[in-house]
């Protein structure tokens, strides 16, 4: 006998849900949109040579694309059965334990401060050729840094992200003029023939490896916030993962065509020298000898939008990350608070914004120069403790799945996060062994030694923080992790390791 | 019955102008939890293990509430409290002021403002605006106990971010006594408050532009 089904017409819950949900490309956008192309380019990438005097940043960023890639293939599984998917600290906290897991909390703390108080070294480097040209005032970088302070604090409090369609507009743009002026670059080689030197290998021999390997890590931060679209995604499963790799191809493409494109126009022989007279102009002088000024101007103002656009970025981030481990009293509850009118994480906010001041201030009263020992350095020292944190991650992949398999392949929870987490370490060995020359610095600097240090030292409280809150209040430590889920852990409730939600 | 979505509805604005006194994401998720309140004083559902759970499917008198009921008769396989939170939450704001405006409470204030319109709803009697605002200070100030209807309220306000404001004038030790009220609730109403504050928590974690 035929049964009948009666197809119920979904309703209106139902057809939210559905209505809601994300593909690929939308996914790679949203990754891609905090990635602010530029910066990277015209900034992170000149100041590398300048500072380090080494050609193999485009082959290095080949190299930790393919790295991160194989990381990718656990994380993305683990990320499947986690309650907090977005913060790496999280993945440490489930994956090897607590103690681990606050320990990586402190390390992000410091590496996303470092990385968003590093760009207002950026930023007057990068208005001052508009300031000139437009207005003929030549501000001191300390001025320009404080406008942008101030209007990334006012912002942040006031709980307004940079909108996602003025996000999505600038990411194409930033993109179209990157590509231009790399064809522009390759078009026009020096000495008539395209030189491929800066992307053999012979490179990745030579030393300072370790730094143009954490110069590459930069330009990939915020890859791995794909997973916090999976609620939101069509099919979870193939979407996020697809999406993550995607992201870091394109990422990982785009920087090493321009950094290679970089050499060719220069000459990969004297590319170190023009960085080091030329510093963030570099793209931009080739690109006016290409096609003129108004393009040359438009990549300015590209420019300090880019940075704009990273320094609110990094700022919400940052303050998010604040917010969570309040709420989790991981940090002290107050962090946790939002401010009853505007939403915002306001406490949070503003003590990332007072982090940013005081640094700022300590620059421009010792008369540092921002854009190597602000900029470049916070910016590496950033990067190093991402890298920190990645590794980490990908330690902790394996040990969750070594408890409980959870239904996934040897090669997602084992081959692949054995892989990466063993190159991962080798790249840290490099990176901390190479720190002198990341930094551009005699190799018994002080710097090299108490930047990596540093991060020992917040790994240190971490651990010691996490076994005194085990000790004093036993609840609170039951639910590091969990992010603002913690709640609900925290009062003994049933906490699904993902509860369906809508967005 | 309980009116909690109009009284939550009145906290969350000024007595006077109408204006909110908290930001909107916070407000929808509090009027969300405070209408499955009213459904689950009516005892109509009942919160467990992080699911809402049907006791009983008879149509409330409200007629609000009867078309959340039904909306949650229909969809059975859904049943988890947060989905239901963030779904309710998103249309709340705008059915509880109707509500408040068809009983006379409040009145529409159509103002115009550059391209767009906005509108606000203004209370018609100050004192009963004020009257929620009124109880709960009083008996937090005064350390006097709360009945489960107005701990619940005041559960709702400390979750979405009220509670700072509502403290104001009070004593220190009235602090924990606003938490004590979330921790020593009746469990139903417990889950349905943490789940409200995890949720107001996750909008500030996943908010985008």
């Amino acid at each position: 006998m035929p049964s009948s089904t009666v197809t119920r017409p979904a309703g209106p819950l139902s057809s939210t849900l559905a209505e809601n949900r994300l593909g690929v490309p939308a996914v790679v956008f949203f990754v891609m949109s905090a990635a602010t192309p530029l910066t990277v380019v015209a900034g992170v990438v000149t100041t590398g040579y300048a500072t380090t005097g080494l050609t193999g940043i485009a082959l290095a960023f080949v190299l930790i694309g393919l790295l991160l890639a194989l990381f990718s293939v656990g994380y993305v599984a683990m990320a499947r059965h986690m309650a907090n998917a977005g913060a790496f600290y999280s993945y440490a906290s489930q994956g090897i334990g607590r103690p681990a897991g606050v320990a990586a909390a402190w390390i992000a703390l410091l590496a996303y401060n470092a990385l968003q108080v590093g760009l207002y070294g950026g930023i007057g480097a990068a208005a001052g050729p508009l300031l000139d040209q437009w207005f003929g005032i030549s501000p001191p970088w300390w001025v320009v840094a404080l406008v942008a302070w101030a209007v990334t604090a006012a912002l942040g409090l006031l709980r307004v992200d940079v909108n996602g369609t003025v996000l999505a507009v600038l990411l194409v743009a930033e993109v179209a003029v990157i590509l231009l002026y790399s064809l522009g670059s390759l078009f026009n080689p020096a000495g008539g023939e395209v030189s491929l030197q800066a992307l053999s290998p012979g490179n990745l021999f030579g030393t300072g490896v370790g730094a143009i390997l954490v110069i590459a890590l930069l330009g990939f931060v915020g890859f791995e916030s794909s997973v916090v679209f999976s609620e939101e995604s069509r099919d979870p499963r193939r979407t996020v993962p697809v999406a993550t790799f995607v992201s870091v191809g394109l990422i990982a493409g785009l920087y090493a065509l321009s950094a290679w494109a970089m050499t060719v126009a220069v000459g990969p022989d004297r590319i170190v020298e023009v960085s080091r007279a030329e510093g963030t102009e570099v793209i931009f002088n080739l690109a006016g000898g290409h096609y003129g000024q108004t393009i040359v101007d438009i990549g300015h103002a590209l420019f300090v939008t880019s940075i704009l656009a990273a320094l609110i970025s990094f700022h919400n981030t940052t303050a998010r990350y604040m917010f969570a481990l309040g709420r989790e009293h991981v940090l002290p509850s107050a962090l946790g608070r939002t401010s009853r009118r505007t939403g915002a994480p306001a406490n949070a906010s503003m003590l990332q914004s007072l982090v940013g001041l005081a640094v700022i201030v300590t620059y421009a009263v010792a008369g540092l120069d921002p854009l190597v020992q602000l900029f470049f350095y916070l910016g590496t020292s950033g990067g190093l403790g991402v890298l920190l944190l990645i590794t980490m991650t990908s330690v902790a992949v394996i040990a969750f799945f070594a408890r409980d398999h959870r239904g996934e392949s040897t090669w997602r929870r084992l081959v692949a996060p054995g892989i990466a987490a063993a190159a991962l370490a080798a790249v840290v060995v490099l990176a901390v062994d190479n720190f002198a020359t990341l930094l551009g610095v005699a190799p018994d600097h002080p710097l090299a030694w108490i930047i990596p240090s540093a991060y020992v030292a917040a790994a240190a409280i971490g651990v010691v923080w996490a076994l005194v809150l085990k000790s004093r209040r036993p609840v609170v430590y039951e639910t590091i992790g969990l992010g603002a889920k913690s709640v609900t852990a925290r009062l003994g409730l049933a906490t699904p390791a993902r509860t369906e939600a809508l967005q | 019955m309980h009116p909690f979505a109009d009284d939550f509805f009145r906290l969350a604005h000024d007595d006077k102008t109408g204006r909110p006194r908290l930001h909107r994401v916070a407000t929808g998720l509090g009027l969300a939890a405070a209408l499955i309140g009213e459904l689950v004083w009516l005892g109509k559902l009942t919160v467990r293990d992080g699911s809402l759970h049907l006791l009983d499917s008879a149509p409330p008198d409200d007629a609000l509430t009867h078309a959340l009921l039904a909306q949650l008769l229909a969809e059975p396989q859904h049943r988890g409290v947060r989905i239901w939170l963030d779904f309710f939450s998103r249309e709340a704001h705008d059915q509880v002021a109707r509500r408040l405006w068809q009983a006379g409470h409040v009145r529409k204030d159509v103002s115009r403002r550059l391209l767009r319109q906005s509108v606000t709803w203004v209370p018609t009697d100050v004192n009963v605006a004020y009257h929620p605002w009124w109880r709960l200070t009083t008996h937090l100030d005064g350390q006097s106990p709360m009945d489960h209807g107005d701990a619940f309220l005041a559960g709702l306000a400390a979750v979405t971010g009220l509670d700072k404001e509502l403290l104001v004038d009070a004593p220190p030790s009235a602090r924990r006594s606003l938490e004590r009220l979330v921790t020593n609730a009746w469990p139903p109403v417990r889950e349905l408050l943490v789940h409200t504050e995890a949720a107001v928590g996750d909008a500030v974690l996943h908010y985008r532009a």
